[in-house]
């Protein structure tokens, strides 16, 4: 593979990264200097985030839930059991490991469902085209380990740019 | 006509978002399973699908690099 269309040589002027990086570092910066708000009472916008993040979720989980029994033998009721243990497995689990994960860093978990995410996502698209594949549900562990290499490849190309990364900083011209 | 506008301006966000390029490649893959599956030839999706994908991710990689 040769370099991407529109990409510089390595270490050649290609300094946005570290603009980037240094915007990103600068607001960091800002967050942790500000002060820290104590909630009072009900979290209301954590609630809310919240709220419409489990909300969309479920409604995703209840879309799949009839689509799969559509397109089975099986019943709603069936599908909509497995979806019912899976909320009970996935409450269970998130209430024992929730510490833990939130030591997890944050672009790992993001990195980890992207990848995942464009396996299924490749799998779900190919299957509703009408492609057979040739390695039924195992393909998804096949696209999600190439998805895996294939990126971190790639992030390994990105980082091979040291000029770039630790090039002085501009000043912000805000 | 403002509901319209904002329908279309919603379903541009959802699909295109801030990359046109990623948009593009997913309806290559679309496009590329749909003539797979019309063919009917055994494993070349296993093969096609998935470098299509990884090519979108690669030719994205300049904007990425550049930022929103």
């Amino acid at each position: 593979m040769g370099d991407p269309p529109g990409e510089e040589e390595p270490g050649g002027g290609g300094g946005e990264i570290g603009r980037v990086l240094a915007r990103n570092a600068e607001e960091v910066a800002e967050l942790e200097n500000e002060p820290v708000i104590e909630v009072v009472g009900f979290d209301w916008t954590g609630f809310v985030v919240s709220f419409k993040g489990v909300f969309l979720e479920g409604l995703e989980v209840a879309f799949i839930v009839i689509t799969f029994a559509a397109n089975s033998d099986a019943s709603v009721g069936l599908a909509a059991s497995g979806a019912v243990a899976a909320l009970v497995v996935v409450a269970v689990t998130g209430a024992i490991v929730h510490r833990p994960l939130t030591r997890v860093p944050e672009n790992a978990i993001k990195y980890t469902v992207g990848v995942v995410l464009t396996a299924f996502g490749t799998f779900w698209t190919a299957e509703g085209a009408g492609v057979e594949w040739q390695l039924k549900e195992a393909m998804i562990i096949v696209l999600a380990l190439g998805y895996w290499g294939a990126s971190a490849a790639m992030v390994a190309y990105l980082k091979r740019r040291p000029r770039a990364v630790k090039r002085p900083l501009e000043p912000a011209t805000t | 006509m403002k509901f319209v506008l904002a329908f279309g301006r919603f379903w541009y966000d959802f699909i295109v978002g801030d990359s046109v390029l990623l948009a593009i490649g997913g309806l290559v893959v679309l496009a590329a399973a749909w003539v797979i599956a019309q063919g009917d030839i055994a494993g070349l999706a296993d093969v096609v699908l998935p470098l299509v994908v990884v090519a979108t991710l690669w030719v994205s990689l300049p904007k990425g690099r550049r930022g929103p």
